[in-house]
């Protein structure tokens, strides 16, 4: 697999951190836009596809989910806030304008923030990041929360899946309907944790009996920052600034 | 290059107020050698291996050390303070908990070990493909490390080990998933290490053990209440019948008249042993 | 009850891990051992029995239920599946709830004896108001075990249950299987341990390159010894040893 594919992370980090300057700034019309920039470019940008088909679905499956939840968003906005000039109205529900523009400007912006995370964690090798915060100091101990926290996140939806098939095959109707789903879902819940937490203790030892974190951080893999990659991640963090000091003006004058 | 390893005098106990796991124990394994602990649950078996890969203190802060240690040239006041990778190496009893989760392909997997070395080599393929081999699982190589079966997984932990040839090789319970054509693949293995690599292992499969080391302790609440060569052990089996039953040891009754009598059923479990 | 495997085939979505042709007939209070090297589709074997995989074409009749028709949780009052991993299936606080699990969601109405008998079987009745993962490894695969029994269900099916057990465990687990193969209990083993099980066995299933190579009894299959080799599979030393000394 060639380096370059995924090289620039810090230019990516900042890319990150322009993009969630965008969310709390801008206008809910340029986040969508945003969102639809991101998700061309998980197609068109090879730095930006995801590493692997399992990451890709996750990418899918969560776009489909996250549109599900904003419409959901907005929709419960624009009735219940009951300000401003109606809509529409169907089947004897009103709308609001002023609970739908809130309403968009709330679920554009979840969507942005949780968008530009994923697309980062999806196209960038762990190994690579990992590298990346040791160099650039980050304590070792923390690098291995951040790992097992990874992990178990990645995880999390296999070990609710298995438990509920052991659930399945001692009797329990789980796969009854939607609401035993939710049911046993808040049962296990707990102990899943629990158990996710002795076992990523003993992940974390397992990694560490494998040398992993024992070598000083300029022996690691090197994250191959080029110049250019330098200069692109500058640009993002000044236009990060721009729009910074523009909405803090606006804020000002307003 | 193999290492000498002593245990002097080594007790433990998981806190200064908790009896002791392990008590006073002196083992002198030769470099290259291969020792194999026995005994139930919770004689200290993994708590032994723990000890001598430097994990307690991260495991169990509290724990309280005594004695000496000696891997090769180095030595220890109690316990070390640090993971000894690679120059010991423990390969864990539950297979699962050792895949990183940071890689998609059990090749990958074990490519992360080299490069936590920081000796990624040039052609990493050249070195861990035929240990894949050896191992009997080249054929894993491109699938996703946590999609395997136990034994499998254990297998792919175990190269992820071999694979930083490390001086002295700790397995806790190595054949606990293992079916028999993996286990004699692991034996061979095993062997195949004698003389470059000393191996310490836990094992609650008797005739693994028997067959594979060069020496035999037999551990039971802490303690060694045997140490010596498998012959010795098993003309001696009926004495510990009461730690390690013995029928089940060996498992049928016939076995176990055999064990009592002529030399020609001793030479047939010698072979059948693998002891000649 | 029987369990039968009529014809079935099973691949999976993404993988190509296949069983395929496989047909026989689990008779009631059988004790049916499955073996095969890692990675056959012993496991999935299991999952076809309890409908918690699907066969991609063939019958799977538990009981004379269909798997393809009714839900796994149904299918549990009639075989009760462990899985390998005791991590994948513990999820309970403390041991009674885990092993009282079963028998209140299939509604039976002895769940105190059942969960008494069960925790005592295993040896468990003294840890039953700890945390599951208090417990050392060996007694968190007796867990396993013990949930399963607590369901009263016909067939009890197993997937490696000796894997990670010291002898003491072992013996706790023969025993256990002695005496609920009298109660005329029917068991499917997956399991590498044939020194364990074996001697138990009424049935034996060799699986190779995904299709049974052998199905009949034990004795059939020490006598032959071919389909052994053929699987990739030695009898444990003890046997071998008695086989000898027979001779």
């Amino acid at each position: 697999m060639p380096v370059r594919a995924y090289l620039d992370l810090p230019s990516k980090l900042a890319l990150v951190f322009l993009l969630w300057v965008c969310a709390f700034t801008l206008s809910w019309t340029f986040q969508v836009s945003l969102c639809l920039l991101l998700v061309i470019a998980r197609f068109a940008i090879p730095a930006f596809r995801p590493l692997s088909p399992r990451s890709a679905t996750a990418f899918s499956k969560f776009i489909v989910y996250s549109i599900s939840v904003a419409l959901l968003v907005v929709c419960l906005n624009a009735l219940f806030i009951k300000t401003g000039g109606t809509i529409a109205t169907v089947l004897g529900f009103s709308f609001y304008e002023d609970g739908l523009l809130f309403g968009l400007k709330t679920a554009s912006r979840l969507i942005l923030l949780s968008f530009s995370v994923l697309m980062f964690f999806i196209s960038t090798p762990l190994p690579v990041l990992i590298g990346y915060l040791q160099e650039k100091g980050l304590p070792p101990s923390l690098v291995l929360v951040l790992l097992l926290t990874l992990h178990f996140l990645d995880q999390l939806p296999r070990r609710i899946h298995q438990i509920f098939l052991a659930q399945q095959a001692r009797g329990a109707p789980v796969d009854a309907g939607v609401i035993s789903r939710t049911k046993a879902l808040l049962s296990i819940l707990s102990p899943l944790v629990l158990a996710s937490i002795v076992e990523s203790i003993e992940r974390g030892t397992a990694l560490e009996l494998r040398g992993f974190l024992s070598r000083p951080a300029a022996d690691r893999i090197p994250a191959q920052i080029g110049k250019q990659d330098n200069l692109l991640g500058i640009c993002f963090y000044f236009l990060s600034l721009a729009i910074l000091l523009y909405s803090i003006y606006r804020w000002l004058i307003a | 290059m193999a290492h000498r390893l002593i245990i002097e005098n080594l007790s433990l106990q998981y806190s200064s107020s908790e009896p002791k796991a392990l008590s006073s124990l002196s083992v002198d394994v030769p470099a290259g050698s291969c020792c194999a602990i026995i005994g139930p649950t919770g004689a200290g078996k993994s708590t032994l291996l723990h000890c001598l890969a430097g994990t307690m203190h991260r495991q169990h802060p509290e724990s309280v050390a005594s004695g000496r240690l000696q891997l090769g040239e180095t030595r220890f006041e109690g316990l070390p303070d640090h993971i000894l990778f690679p120059v010991a190496a423990l390969v864990l009893q539950d297979p699962y908990v050792q895949i990183s989760g940071v890689r998609d392909t059990v090749f990958e997997e074990i490519l992360f070990t080299l490069e936590n070395l920081g000796a990624a080599p040039q052609n990493p393929r050249k070195i861990i493909m035929p240990l894949l081999q050896r191992l009997g699982i080249d054929h894993l190589a491109n699938r996703k490390p946590t999609s395997l079966s136990g034994g499998e997984t254990q297998r792919v932990a175990l190269a992820a080990i071999l694979v930083a040839q490390p001086s002295i090789l700790l397995l806790d319970e190595p054949t606990s998933a293992l079916d028999s054509n993996a286990q004699d693949k692991l034996r061979a293995i095993l062997r195949s290490l004698r003389g470059t690599t000393t191996v310490m292992m836990s094992d609650t499969q008797i005739d693994f053990a028997l067959a594979i080391a060069d020496q035999i302790l037999l551990l039971d609440h802490g303690t060694i209440v045997f140490a010596g060569s498998p012959s010795a052990l098993l003309s001696r089996a009926r004495e510990y019948s009461s730690i390690i039953p013995v029928e089940s040891w060996l498992a049928t009754q016939s076995f176990l008249t055999s064990l009592q009598t002529s030399s020609g059923h001793q030479k047939l479990i010698s072979k059948a042993l693998g002891l000649q | 009850m029987t369990i039968e495997f009529i014809n079935v085939n099973f691949r999976y979505q993404d993988e190509h891990q296949v069983l395929s042709n496989l047909s026989f007939v689990v008779e009631p209070g059988a004790f049916l051992l499955v073996i095969g090297q890692n990675g056959v589709g012993k496991s999935t074997l299991l999952k076809l029995m309890n409908g918690i995989l699907k066969p991609t074409s063939g019958k799977v009749l538990v009981g004379g239920l269909d798997t393809t028709k009714h839900p796994t949780s149904r299918l549990a009052a009639k075989i009760c599946v462990t899985f390998q991993n005791p991590a994948d299936q513990i999820f309970a606080p403390s041991v009674q709830k885990e092993v009282e699990f079963a028998p209140r969601n299939l509604k039976r109405p002895d769940i105190d004896e059942l969960v008494s008998r069960a925790l005592s079987l295993c040896s468990l009745d003294t840890v039953r108001t700890k945390h599951p993962y208090d417990l050392p490894s060996p007694q968190r695969r007796l867990l396993t075990i013990a949930s399963a029994i607590a369901s009263g269900a016909p067939y009890l099916a197993f997937d490696e249950p000796s894997a990670g057990l010291s002898q003491i465990e072992r013996i706790v687990l023969e025993r256990l299987l002695q005496e609920l193969k009298r109660d005329g209990r029917g068991f499917v083993v997956v399991s590498h341990d044939l020194g364990l099980f074996l001697r138990h066995a009424s049935q034996v299933l060799v699986l190779s390159g995904g299709t049974n190579i052998f199905f009949g009894s034990p004795e059939d299959l020490l006598d032959q010894g071919g389909s052994l080799r053929k699987a990739g599979l030695k009898l444990p030393l003890p046997l071998r040893l008695e086989r000898l000394a027979n001779r």
